[in-house]
């Protein structure tokens, strides 16, 4: 398999970088190298690419001021950093609001401090489409809560929240609120200014950019507490010697991002679109997961009804194809994600699970190869299962949900 | 992406022997599909020097279960039963240059599916797959069979099937056309065991507790008859094609099975309203 014939569609995992973005980057390790915290020329020019990144990403967010833009080392600080500081800026609330399909970064935080901390946290469910119980909300907040914390757009389902709304609501009770946005920068609008969302998280590998460059948006006026500390870097908010090359790099690629989203969405939703439609008419039995109106544009999560998700991506692979499956193996078991089991996903599908992600980068021709290549390998495995036959399911009477 | 052994991948790109063995005459299962993978191992013994001249399988699950099932029916292939019954999960996990920890479970289930055929061809009871009582298996959830003696349960299994494959058989014969073990559990049971009074009075209290559920979602639910452990159901309006209802029937099931303690296996039928 050449490099050229293969097909990427795993783009909520992480993208290609543009290479404007390198092109940038690259003098900043052989050439800039400085510090940018330093006074000399070296230093300047690291500090220049960094107050470009500043702007960039005050644009792609729509935020008032560059000053809220806190550069981090990746998503899981950015959110890590906001929920424990709304928790020490608020002694007198020790409540977390969080919902059953957060990222790992929020439920394990979460876990943690419930378990070692005495933090209580509420975690709201979803419905089947993958959609916010509103009231399951509402009935949790009170003036206990410091922070909610409800991811923008999910990466599993690419459902989007309606995060300014519920960022309203916790308001109401004088609560925090933050956004995972990991999975929303680049996909869908975000203008944080005006809105009730007091923090925001970003990453930029997530929208070509370099791994290991987050961000924490904070608004203006809302009180903070660092999770590093021993620097005056970002205000003395993050201490550590700024990444400058790469935060360079993602200024450059937040740049672009903003730039193209009026162009590329419609384009991306439409490839979304070919490509579920495609599938749905080819394959039997296979179900698309998250409110298919709700969704940000890139993310096609589907599941094949008695096949396992694993197999079906491996021999995607072979033939050169990128996607990513649903579930993982745990405790002698393989388990559907989270956030499939959340969802309510019958057990015949939920370990069938496929995730598609487009990038601007995906063409049409790939759509198609997938549709060509997709639809021959579910058949074989079905061909292969005890419970398929040529007429279809093949099930002994109805058994229990995946647990 | 787990990191599996060109072996691993070898047979799960290219499963040897996979496809139902016409003239089986052991099976044996294991896993189930609520937990993620499940295996069939079919075998045709000679009876008179117990060689296992033919081995298949069919498969559900990711990379490591197709390919150490497949590797399972290499392996016992040309063994006499008594050589076969010695194998272990390692020897699998061994045969396919190792497997990732997460995944040795899938080495596991065949060991355990191999047992099942023995015990079936030389007509013991067989291995019960391990017990979780929130999560019944495949087997688990039905009657639990009772020694016996020849004619193994495959023979049954077979002649279930032979007879199969008419136009407009019912949704029961094509499953015991297609799965020898359903097939095997009605043959086995005999006479139905008739349900005493108290239990289907509970199943019937607790179908109409549950009936609010249905409705709710624009659907009902209606007992239609209690045969031995088998009830069934007709589901109406939406719930008949309601992917969730399959849950909530789960639901059902399990409140039956806990309050009686017993197993049952609650069937729908479906018809539009």
């Amino acid at each position: 398999m050449t490099n050229a014939a293969r097909i990427y569609l795993d783009n909520n995992a992480t993208t290609r970088v543009v290479e404007e973005a390198v092109a940038a980057m690259l003098p900043l390790y052989t050439e800039e190298y400085g510090n940018p915290s330093s006074a000399h020329a070296f230093g300047a020019a690291a500090g220049k690419g960094m107050r470009a990144a500043r702007k960039a990403m005050q644009g792609l967010i729509g935020a008032e001021s560059e000053a809220e833009i806190i550069f981090t080392s990746g998503g899981t600080e950015a959110n890590t950093t906001a929920i424990r500081s709304a928790l020490a800026v608020q002694e007198g609330r020790r409540e977390v609001i969080i919902s059953t399909v957060e990222h790992p970064a929020i439920l394990q935080l979460c876990d943690a401090l419930e378990k070692y901390e005495g933090v209580k946290v509420q975690r709201i469910p979803v419905d089947a489409q993958g959609r916010l119980e509103i009231e399951a909300y509402r009935a949790a907040l009170s003036d206990r809560v410091a922070v909610v914390s409800f991811m923008w757009a999910n990466n599993e389902t690419g459902v989007i929240f309606p995060v300014e709304g519920l960022a309203e609501l916790a308001h109401e009770f004088g609560a925090l609120f933050h956004t995972d946005a990991v999975q929303a920068a680049g996909k869908t609008p975000i203008s944080v200014k005006g809105t009730a969302i007091d923090m925001l998280s970003l990453s930029a590998h997530k929208f070509h950019g370099p791994k290991g460059v987050g961000v924490l948006y904070l608004k203006k006026g809302v009180a903070f507490q660092p999770l590093l500390r021993g620097g005056k870097q970002e205000r003395g908010r993050r201490a550590g010697t700024e990444n400058a090359p790469a935060v360079t790099g993602a200024g450059v690629a937040a740049e672009i991002a903003a730039a193209r989203l009026a162009d590329d969405a419609p384009r991306i939703a439409a490839l979304r679109d070919r490509l579920e439609a495609g599938i749905l008419n080819t394959i039997s039995h296979c179900t698309v997961l998250g409110a298919p109106r709700d969704r940000v544009p890139n993310t096609l999560c589907i599941a094949f009804d008695l096949v396992e998700g694993e197999g079906i991506v491996m021999k995607l692979d072979r033939a050169g194809i990128a996607a990513s499956t649903g579930s993982a193996c745990a405790s002698g078991a393989v388990e559907p994600s989270h956030v499939v089991r959340a969802m309510g996903v019958p057990f015949t599908a939920a370990h069938g699970v496929v995730r598609f992600s487009i990038s601007r980068f995906t063409t049409e021709d790939e759509i198609d190869r997938l549709l060509e290549t997709l639809p021959a390998i579910v058949a074989d495995l079905r061909a292969l299962s005890p419970f398929w036959s040529e007429n279809g399911p093949n099930l002994p009477g109805q058994m229990p949900a995946a647990q | 992406m787990f990191d599996y052994s060109d072996k691993v991948k070898e047979y799960f790109f290219k499963p040897r022997n996979a496809g139902v063995l016409e003239d089986a005459n052991a099976v044996g299962e294991a896993g189930s599909l609520a937990r993620g993978d499940a295996l069939k191992l079919m075998l045709r013994i000679n009876p008179l020097s117990e060689m296992i001249e033919e081995a298949r399988f069919l498969s559900h699950g990711g990379g490591s279960m197709i390919a150490c099932s497949s590797a399972l029916t290499e392996l016992v292939r040309g063994k006499s039963v008594d050589e076969a019954s010695r194998l272990t999960s390692a020897d699998i996990a061994e045969f396919l240059d190792g497997l990732p920890p997460e995944k040795m479970h899938c080495s596991e289930s065949g060991e355990k599916a191999l047992a099942a055929a023995i015990a079936a061809f030389r007509g013991e009871t067989p291995v019960a797959p391990e017990r979780r009582p929130a999560e019944p298996a495949l087997v688990q959830i039905a009657v639990p069979p009772k020694p016996r003696r020849a004619p193994p349960p495959a023979a049954a299994a077979m002649a279930a099937r032979q007879n199969g494959a008419a136009p407009g058989m019912t949704l029961r014969e094509l499953i015991a056309k297609n799965n020898p073990l359903a097939a095997v559990e009605e043959e086995e049971t005999g006479p139905v065991e008739p349900v005493s009074e108290d239990d289907a009075s509970v199943i019937s209290k607790i179908i109409t507790e549950m009936r609010p559920i249905f409705q709710r979602d624009k659907g009902d639910i209606e007992l239609l008859e209690i045969k031995g452990r088998q009830v069934f159901v007709r589901l109406s309006g939406t719930c008949a094609s309601c992917l969730m209802a399959s849950q909530t029937l789960a639901g059902v099931q399990k409140r039956i099975m806990e309050t009686i303690g017993r197993p049952f296996l609650l069937i729908p039928s479906t018809a539009r309203a």
